[in-house]
């Protein structure tokens, strides 16, 4: 195909091959059942309209083609949709992040509390020291 | 719908809980559950297509492969490659739709993000400080409880209101290129598949049925048989082309239901404020800022988008179910050997 067809073309020109190959295919039974061609011919006829069948194979992988260029922008657009959908999901789960943080926070402040009231300070402290480094990797 | 179906609907996604956060609505869980099934149908529909468009390839590569003593079958393979490209190509289009269908569900489904666990945790945390506090902090059970449920109000009114902007924006603005887009994934199906590879493939079938005609000419026995095993592979090919049908109708409600959504969401009917609205929406370097805040569907506004998600919902189901059962139908292979070939042999032999 030296010129480039349109979709509308590349549909016609497939449709004009499926009908030539129907009524190649209804002929040569006609010709054998009037004993015109003998079953050799007619095994032929066969083996050459399939073969007139694959030519479409160019023009349907035409069509897509077509098609997959004409939706090209519009589906660039959608993408860019679905992206900032999805940055609107992770900045919810930003704030989700955020309300971990708060309660390790307060986790914290209870922990220093708790040290300056408790019997055991040693201990929240430690305790203290493991919440900070679990803050710090949040 | 086949048990099959239901484990590959894996998501929660589409239009309803999309409806239901813009309206403010949360609680029709079963509704969500019902329509977050047609992004993931589609999926699995467009999928199984895609792929026939290289299997009906490969099908009539095995048709001709014994009735052609000149078939070139290391070229006739390089060309069925050519359309497991154009599969690949095929299922990435239609992939684009269902991953813009799936995000807006995500966005709308609770369950993607659930602020639940870390609120808890956060008056848990805050219940204990105060038990733990050596200055009185002075609060009683009603006081702590209406203070946490002020939190969770805040935060969900934060949320709901930050995804119903989003969600709004999205549809509104997004309703042009998917009106564009969606009848380009209907024309693959209708031309490149139906009208294309499967016909094909029907017109191959014809022709190596009818090889048989001449040896079955005088075989009343044998006849019925080639004509059953024609029947069931014409009718298998048959099913495809519905299910493909089925899948475009799918297509053709779900734009015709975004479009009526756009509709109601939309800050007028006016289509140049929708335009102006959603100035910018698709630029890079800017947002679209969200003027419209008076916004709010009333109990009829409401009303009407319940039913356009109803009709959705009813016209979908059929066709998801005629999508599943065409696509699972095996196109039975055909004997190896038309009949003259086969007595041509047995001759040989003997």
């Amino acid at each position: 195909m030296t010129k480039k067809l349109t979709l509308k073309e590349l549909v016609q020109h497939r449709d004009l091959i499926f009908q030539l190959a129907r009524a190649l295919d209804r002929r040569r039974v006609e010709l054998f059942f009037a004993d015109k061609i003998d079953r050799e011919e007619f095994k032929e006829l066969g083996l050459e309209q399939r073969k007139l069948l694959a030519i479409v194979d160019d023009y349907i992988l035409g069509i897509l083609k077509e098609i997959e260029t004409d939706i090209e922008q519009p589906g660039e657009q959608i993408n860019s949709a679905t992206t900032s959908v999805e940055n609107a999901i992770n900045q919810l789960e930003e704030v989700n992040k955020m309300l971990g943080i708060v309660g390790e926070v307060v986790n914290l402040f209870t922990g220093i509390i708790g040290a300056v009231s408790n019997l055991n300070p040693l201990a929240t402290i430690s305790n203290i020291l493991d919440r900070i480094r679990r803050l710090t990797r949040v | 719908m086949p048990a099959s179906l239901w484990k590959k609907l894996r998501f929660t996604h589409l239009i309803v809980p999309v409806v239901l956060i813009v309206s403010g609505c949360r609680n029709n869980l079963e509704a969500i559950e019902k329509f977050g099934l047609t992004s993931s149908q589609i999926k699995a529909a467009s999928t199984e297509m895609a792929d026939d468009i290289y299997q009906s390839c490969m099908r009539t590569f095995w048709y001709n492969l014994p009735r052609d003593p000149k078939f070139d079958f290391v070229s006739e393979r390089q060309n069925c490659d050519r359309f497991g490209e154009a599969r690949e190509r095929v299922s990435k289009a239609n992939f684009v739709l269902v991953e813009y269908v799936e995000s807006l569900g995500r966005l709308a489904s609770n369950n993607t993000i659930s602020f639940d666990s870390n609120l808890n945790a956060l008056k848990d945390s805050i219940k204990v400080l105060a038990g733990n506090s050596p200055i009185p902090l002075q609060l009683n059970q009603e006081q702590f409880e209406a203070g946490s449920s002020i939190i969770s109000s805040l935060a969900g009114i934060f949320t709901n209101s930050f995804r119903r902007k989003n969600l709004r924006q999205v549809i509104v603005c997004t309703d042009k290129p998917i009106q564009q887009y969606i009848p380009g994934l209907s024309l693959i199906a209708q031309e490149g598949y139906i009208n294309g590879s499967l016909e094909k493939e029907k017109l191959i079938v014809d022709s190596i049925f009818r090889d048989f005609l001449p040896d079955l000419r005088n075989n009343p026995g044998e006849r019925a048989k080639k004509a059953e095993e024609y029947n069931q592979t014409i009718d298998a090919l048959e099913k495809r082309k519905k299910a493909a049908q089925a899948y475009i109708e799918l297509l053709s409600s779900t734009a015709a239901t975004h479009a009526q959504l756009k509709t109601q969401f939309a800050p007028s009917t006016d289509e140049s404020k929708t335009a102006s609205f959603c100035q910018g929406y698709f630029s890079k370097t800017s947002s679209v800022a969200d003027t419209d805040q008076t916004f709010s569907l009333d109990a009829k506004k409401l009303k009407k988008v319940n039913n356009i998600l109803a009709q959705y919902y009813k016209t979908a189901k059929p066709l998801v179910e005629q999508m599943e059962e065409g696509f699972s139908t095996e196109v039975p292979k055909l004997s190896s050997l038309p009949l003259s070939s086969q007595q041509s042999l047995k001759i040989r032999k003997l």
